[in-house]
């Protein structure tokens, strides 16, 4: 099932337009943004290849379960929690900032809380599900989803409004030295594989996280399309302008013959659906996290009647939102997802050098606890034959 | 025996009871002539005792025919009755003579889901020629049928499972015969009825059994591994689990050419997409979100709402109740009449209300397309299904327009992934090459 | 059943409490006036220096040629914004700018206040969009709003078909986009240029351009030479290349057109631009090409390449760059602050070399 491992790659790498990647690196552009991506490829790259590769010797188990499995209780929790919180957190960044878009493009009169309770319903709905629904509505969105965006990506690449131009002055300028916080930006590209961290429940035993050059090369394609394109189509000076850059920028773009004619309008109703994903994603992952805190419940992967505290921790999460969004305006969000994005960063430089000391500690057979779940169980949670 | 059996029946008027004397011996002999057949309990019974009377013979044929069971439980007589038997009592022994009218002898024609160029026979309301039709194609050693009896079911309709013993998962088995079980009601009539009690949760929004007239249907997934349930007295097989895509094949599918059947595919789920979203994308596009789609189209739809005097949703309801009204009309009358009736509603009336000024000339379109897509998919259960979804998302169209139709879909494609038909994922793509894999492995351990 | 119950009720509050949020927002499509066209005009009043003019669409379920109704709307303001605020108590339904795709700025606005300020009401603007075609009207933006062309099928669609290919490909019409036009007005080494649309009797005639600094027009180019320019900026194909012979006039049309720009260094840089143009002859005397078909193509090439030159030294002399000559040059040079005052300091110095590679591909139908 390795598949489902690169849909998450692939969607979080077309996500960070969404949380305000590529604005980040263009306010950068002229002091160090171009410098950053090479390395933050190389990081990246890393960070997702040597993380797998660990969870490898763990098939079927998340995150929660290694955690049990290694470290005293005490600590478990107290890492589960930040996980959560840290997932939690970039779905209610995202969820604001795109019923925010969404609000300005589409239904500018209503309240934006509208668009909130919609969105936010739709996230408790679909991040309550068992991780195994969530797997299959990845899948099938992202299927539906993607030909259409990438179709989008070549018809702005090959567009003769692009100005090369303007690319290559931007691009030039690889020769100042690097800056932090666009190089912090980057590597989000890469951070679809986290995901591993729950879904690797799902995995039998003897799975193997084949064909990893795909993490470099579909994830530095996102990278450089969300950074050069905005500059190819607004030039050097007049991109530094504008708040919704991919919006602004996708509204270059027209369908001659289409049925809508606004590429923009395209571009924001699919990414309508990459958000949900995202946010489901993060919710569940966080949901998942919180509830491996307690001993009440065992992780089932498969589950399709929804428990009650599935229902009660998402609504805690849709509730958080609402208040986030009170609280918060473009500016503010820009900072808050800037610090996200920087928090973020550590988090998976925690995370990789847990995977590697728990890798270790397993081939040396140490450990606290014994397997917690019986050999003959397989993946989906269904008893073998 | 004749007065035990009255008594339990109440002495109907419709039941013959004679003791017959033929001038050597007497029998007690009773039956409904309206369920047995006459020639059969006349050639079998009658001619035996009264013409050609031997009693050496006549005793052989009671006990080596296999038309002959003995009876010798009292409480049975009453039920045998009923089934179509006819009841004798001979020298102090109670036979139960099997003589059940059969109405069809032949394969009915196919009425619901048509083919071209696929088989054009299709299930009778008779169980036995229906298993005959089965067999004949999927004629196979591993195919177990198995009869599934129940007590509490006053219609006593007989119920068969039928599955591939290599093929089908022995979890799935159970858990449909724990389903079946649970069926509470004591009257079924129908395989749609018996659908419905057998699905798990009472308002699922799709259904999770799928119900066919067509034997080749029946046996291509009874090679798939799935399971049929057939019911006594219906046109119709029920097959399980089975997945969103079952739905939208027709068997045709399988007899076109690949490339046609591609397309009539591609054809059903643009159709599906049309019929759910056409009218909650009307009533985006006029009251909320004009500018999205191209300039054209917002002018005249601007300039045919002109006369229009209420808001787009209540044109939008009114629309829609009335092509409802007019497939669920034409569906009850009678055939002639009916074509009449789609004239009257879906011409006239249309025309009329678009000249009137009471919806624009774009809604009459929308409508139209609306109920043509809907006929587009091939499984009528199915289709009802989608007509209702239709609502929910004009609905949520009506509050939020284009935002609220996309979040409405990303919900239902989540429902639809989060839904089991017996244990197995009904929306997941790809699902099939993974379950040959996990066969392959099983396999082995099961032979062994 | 009792949880079912419960259920159920909390959905149906949950809905009906929707509906007073959701309800209000819904305006049906027959209570918004579609804008076609904006036009942005000064006016005399210095207390309301901003006329803006609207043109709406009148619909109708009947398309024929002719039959496309328009309402003109003038508003004076001291901002496009407020003008606009305004406009709205002149009509009796909401404006909807979804649909608006031509913006015209008046030709005496340019030359004496240019379009900042009107560019930073477009940009900020969620409803307006980037691929609305921007022009300017002369003399003025209402005297082009107020025509109406016979053609027109529905509002607004005949100034919107001559831009950009669509329908009519004209090779002395400029197209330029509101997000481009954006871009230019703050690029470095990279200046907005604008079609220039003018009204005669019952259509619009767009065959000059407009070239601007960063504020005001400095220079409108004859049909000859926007069509010269189109052919090199803008690779537009459908245009002819004509010369005179002493035979006649010689004319080709052309169908196709590429051109690249080279910065050669040097201690004063030399801009050269190689046109390769490929085409038919359309007018000719007869049999002039079969005596000298390679001699021809030379000929032509070095007319057109002299004219080109004309017309760049003549757009270099007013200081204005909208070739996009330096920007060319600093993507060569790493982008550097530095460079970019270099290239300043020398453009009004700088060479230019025209190198065009025609190809006659034949002769029509006869020799």
């Amino acid at each position: 099932m390795v598949r489902f491992f690169y849909y998450h790659v692939i969607y979080v790498g077309m996500m960070n337009i969404m949380v305000l990647v590529p604005s980040m690196l263009i306010s950068h552009r002229f002091n160090g943004a171009v410098s950053a991506m090479p390395i933050a490829i190389v990081s990246g790259t890393l960070f997702a290849c040597v993380t797998s590769f660990c969870f490898q010797r763990f098939p079927g188990m998340g995150l929660p379960e290694l955690y049990k499995r290694f470290l005293p209780r005490w600590l478990g929790i107290a890492l589960n929690l930040l996980g959560a919180f840290a997932w939690a957190t970039g779905g209610i960044i995202v969820l604001y900032s795109y019923s925010n878009t969404i609000g300005l493009f589409f239904n500018p009169e209503t309240s934006p809380y509208i668009n909130l309770a919609i969105m936010s319903a739709a996230c408790i709905w679909a991040a309550s599900r068992c991780s195994r629904s969530v797997q299959f509505t990845q899948e099938m969105l992202l299927i539906l989803s993607s030909p259409v965006i990438f179709w989008i990506m070549f018809k702005a690449i090959l567009s003769p409004w692009l100005d090369w131009d303007a690319i290559r002055v931007v691009a030039g300028r690889i020769t100042e030295p690097p800056s932090v916080v666009p190089f912090f930006a980057a590597t989000f590209v890469f951070s679809g594989y986290l995901n591993v961290t729950l879904f690797n429940r799902l995995t039998e035993r003897g799975h193997r996280y084949k064909h990893l050059w795909i993490i470099p090369v579909f994830c530095s394609f996102f990278l450089l399309v969300s950074f050069f394109v905005p500059i190819g189509f607004h030039g050097t000076q007049a991109v530094g302008n504008y708040l919704y850059l991919w919006s602004v920028t996708m509204d270059c773009l027209i369908m001659k013959y289409g049925f809508i004619q606004r590429v923009l309008y395209l571009f924001l109703l699919l990414y309508t659906l990459l958000s949900l994903l995202f946010v489901m994603n993060t919710w569940h992952t966080a949901m998942e996290f919180v509830k491996a805190c307690t001993r009440r419940y065992p992780p089932r992967p498969e589950q399709p009647e929804v428990p009650r505290i599935n229902w009660y921790i998402c609504t805690v999460f849709a509730v958080c939102t609402f208040g986030y969004a009170y609280m918060m305006n473009d500016l503010r969000n820009q900072m808050v997802s800037e610090l996200w994005l920087i928090g973020r960063y550590f988090i998976e430089l925690l995370l990789l050098l847990l995977v590697i000391l728990f890798a270790c500690l397993e081939r040396k057979g140490v450990r606290r606890r014994p397997d917690p779940r019986p050999p003959t169980k397989n993946a989906n949670g269904v008893p073998g034959p | 025996m004749l007065k035990e059996v009255k008594n339990k029946l109440g002495n109907p008027d419709d039941l013959i009871s004679e003791t017959m004397d033929n001038g050597y011996t007497k029998m007690e002999f009773c039956f409904f002539p309206g369920m047995c057949d006459i020639n059969q309990v006349k050639n079998g019974i009658l001619v035996p005792f009264s013409y050609r009377f031997d009693p050496d013979e006549f005793r052989r044929m009671l006990r080596a025919d296999l038309a002959f069971i003995h009876a010798d439980k009292p409480d049975e007589w009453a039920s045998m009755l009923l089934k179509g038997c006819a009841l004798l009592e001979y020298e102090g022994e109670v036979f139960a003579f099997g003589a059940v009218r059969r109405m069809q002898t032949k394969p009915d024609p196919t009425e619901v889901e048509a083919s071209l160029q696929g088989p054009q026979s299709a299930y009778t309301e008779d169980l036995d020629l229906n298993l005959n039709l089965v067999r004949t194609v999927y004629n196979s050693t591993t195919l177990s049928v198995e009869w599934h009896q129940k007590d509490n079911i006053a219609s006593q309709s007989r119920i068969m499972i039928l599955y591939d013993r290599e093929k089908a998962n022995r979890d799935t088995v159970k858990e449909v015969r724990t389903q079946l079980d649970k069926v509470g009601k004591n009257l079924i009539l129908g395989a749609g009825q018996l659908a419905k009690l057998m699905s798990h949760n009472r308002h699922r929004l799709f259904p999770v059994i799928l119900l066919t007239e067509r034997p080749d249907r029946t046996v291509m997934h009874l090679n798939k591994g799935k399971i049929v349930v057939m019911l006594d007295g219906s046109r119709f097989a029920l097959l399980m689990p089975v997945r969103f895509f079952d739905f939208l094949s027709a068997m045709d599918d399988y007899y076109e050419p690949f490339w046609m059947s591609r397309f009539l595919i591609v054809l059903r789920y643009i159709s599906m997409l049309l019929t759910l979203t056409l009218p909650a994308l009307y009533i985006s596009i006029v009251s909320y979100n004009p500018e999205v789609f191209r300039v054209q189209l917002a002018f005249s739809i601007d300039g045919s709402r002109a006369a229009v005097p209420y808001p787009s949703f209540i044109e939008v309801l009114i629309m829609l109740f009335m092509i409802e009204a007019l497939i669920e009309a034409s569906i009850r009358l009678p055939r002639f009449v009916g074509s009449t009736a789609a004239t009257v509603g879906g011409l006239i009336l249309g025309q009329a209300a678009q000249q009137a000024g009471l919806v624009s000339s774009i809604m009459i379109i929308v409508t139209s397309v609306v109920a043509i897509s809907n006929f587009v998919i091939p499984n009528s259960t199915f289709s009802y299904f989608i007509r209702i979804i239709k609502y929910v998302f004009v609905a949520v169209s009506i509050f939020s327009g284009l935002i609220g139709v996309v979040v409405t879909l990303f919900m239902l494609i989540v429902y639809l992934c989060n839904m089991r038909s017996f244990g197995e994922p009904y929306f997941a793509l790809f699902m099939n090459a993974k379950k040959h894999a996990g066969k392959d492995q099983t396999k082995p351990q099961k032979a062994g | 059943m009792k949880r079912a119950g419960i259920r159920l009720l909390l959905l149906a509050s949950f809905s009906w409490s929707l509906l007073p949020l959701g309800g209000c927002q819904l305006k049906d499509i027959d209570k918004r006036f579609f804008v076609v066209s904006a036009g942005f005009d000064v006016a005399d009043n210095p207390a309301k220096p901003y006329r803006v003019t609207l043109r709406l669409a009148l619909t109708s379920s009947k398309l024929e040629a002719g039959a496309s109704h328009t309402q003109v709307e003038t508003m004076d303001a001291a901002s496009v914004a407020e003008a606009v605020r305004h406009l709205k108590a002149n009509v009796d339904k909401e404006l909807e700018f979804g649909h608006c795709r031509e913006f015209v700025f008046g030709r005496e606005m340019l030359e004496q206040k240019g379009f900042q300020e009107v560019m930073e009401w477009l940009a900020r603007r969620r409803d307006i969009q980037g691929v609305s075609n921007v022009m300017i009207g002369d003399p003025d933006a209402s005297s082009i709003l107020e025509t109406k062309p016979l053609s027109e099928r529905y509002p607004g669609n005949a100034l919107f078909l001559t831009f950009g290919n669509e329908g009519t490909e004209a090779s002395d019409t400029v197209t330029e986009y509101l997000f481009d036009l954006y871009r230019r007005e703050y690029e470095t080494g990279l200046d907005p240029v604008l079609p220039v649309v003018r009204s005669v009797q019952h259509a619009y005639q767009i065959n000059r351009v407009a070239l601007l600094d960063k504020e005001k027009i400095r220079l409108i180019l004859s049909p000859e030479e926007t069509q010269i320019y189109n052919m090199t900026a803008n690779d537009i194909r459908k245009s002819v290349l004509a010369m005179p012979t002493a035979e006649g006039r010689l004319v080709m049309a052309v169908t196709k057109v590429r051109s690249r720009v080279s910065v050669a260094d040097g201690g004063i840089p030399k801009v050269v631009l190689h046109v390769r143009a490929t085409g038919f002859l359309e007018q000719s005397p007869p049999r002039l090409l079969e005596r000298d078909w390679d001699g021809l193509e030379r000929k032509l090439g070095r007319y057109f390449s002299e004219k080109t030159v004309e017309l760049l030294e003549k757009i270099r002399d007013q200081n204005i760059d909208p070739y996009g000559f330096g920007l060319h040059y600093l993507a060569n040079h790493y982008g550097r602050p530095s460079t970019w005052e270099k290239w300043k300091e020398l453009y009004p110095r700088v060479k230019f070399e025209v190198r065009t590679d025609v190809k006659i591909q034949g002769t029509g139908l006869i020799r």
